[in-house]
């Protein structure tokens, strides 16, 4: 994303929030449901990033670690509520359809089996290996040590890898 | 570089996030170490597993109306109306001599032609004549006939 829409957008254009807004919006669905696993709780929190970020953009000094200042929003959302809310089994809506997916039998395995790591390792795993950040910017998002970051991650792959060859995958 | 201090490291090699020197050793201690290697596989395996199986927000696809501009939607409508008015206004003609068609698109509507207007006219009023003389010619044969069957019979008294 143009630095200079993130810019424009501070000093109070709103189509230019309504730019970014739109090019966000659905990146912080997709990492919400991935971290969290639950399609509503996804959407609200989505929701309520989109609407701190706008209404905070004026603290971010640095234009250009908007994604990094974004994500971070995100994050705390989804610890928050996910300390505040017990976290329910999945509900069938949250489940991807497997008759219309390929592969289905292997993406439900993986979301089963992400359901079963803690909130902060499915964090890591998921900015890192679905958002591709870099473990420089899993550490600013989470206000952690590097090393911690990438130990987590470490359990984390390993757990899964323990998990799914625990229900039969032979592939990992 | 020992065994364990690659296998601190293999989760920053495998997404190639170290410095070039460390990655270069880290490199050459996979080659010659089979446990490491092994460990540096799995974590591949299962890193490739999860790329290849992404697991996305089950959004339902909207279709956004899109958003034409005044300026360009007047635009559209003037160019609608041309284009039906050069439909209309066209003119398709078949050129007997050179054995060709011409068409020709006029937005505006084409000029009477007078002249040519007239010859058609004329055609006409000359098809017509020749159309009314037959009908009368036929008339006549008949009122003939009958004039001829009619004497006839009175001639005969009434008889047929």
């Amino acid at each position: 994303m143009r630095e200079e829409w993130v810019l424009r957008a501070q000093q109070g254009d709103k189509k230019a929030f309504d730019r970014i807004a739109r090019e966000w919006y659905p990146k912080i669905l997709n990492y919400v449901y991935r971290a969290t696993l639950n399609m509503e709780l996804a959407t609200e929190i989505t929701q309520i990033t989109m609407v701190q970020s706008y209404f905070k953009l004026q603290q971010l000094r640095e234009p250009r670690y908007f994604a990094t200042w974004i994500y971070k929003i995100a994050t705390n959302l989804i610890f928050d509520h996910l300390r505040d809310k017990q976290r329910e089994p999945l509900a069938l809506d949250d489940i991807v359809e497997p008759s219309f997916t390929p592969n289905w039998e292997t993406k439900l395995a993986i979301q089963q089996a992400l359901s079963q790591l803690s909130d902060k390792e499915r964090t890591v795993v998921v900015m890192k290996i679905y958002e591709n950040m870099k473990f420089r910017e899993i550490a600013e998002v989470l206000d952690e040590p590097e090393s911690t970051i990438k130990t987590r991650l470490y359990n984390g792959l390993k757990k899964l890898k323990q998990i799914l060859e625990d229900w039969g995958m032979k592939e990992v | 570089m020992d065994c364990e201090t690659v296998k601190e490291k293999l989760i920053a090699y495998i997404f190639g996030e170290l410095p070039e020197p460390v990655q270069r050793e880290v490199r050459e201690h996979l080659k010659t170490c089979k446990s490491c290697n092994a460990e540096c596989k799995s974590l591949v395996s299962i890193v490739n597993m999860l790329r290849d199986n992404w697991i996305s927000a089950p959004i339902k696809k909207v279709r956004h109306r899109t958003r034409i501009s005044v300026v360009r939607s007047i635009g559209y409508a003037i160019a609608g109306v041309l284009l039906i008015l050069a439909i209309f206004n066209s003119r398709f003609h078949y050129d007997g001599v050179t054995r060709s068609w011409e068409v020709s698109f006029s937005v505006l509507p084409h000029r009477a032609n007078e002249q040519y207007i007239q010859e058609v006219l004329d055609a006409r009023d000359e098809r017509l004549l020749t159309v009314f003389a037959e009908i009368i010619g036929q008339l006549e044969a008949r009122w003939a006939d009958n004039f001829y069957t009619m004497s006839l019979y009175l001639e005969k008294g009434g008889e047929r």
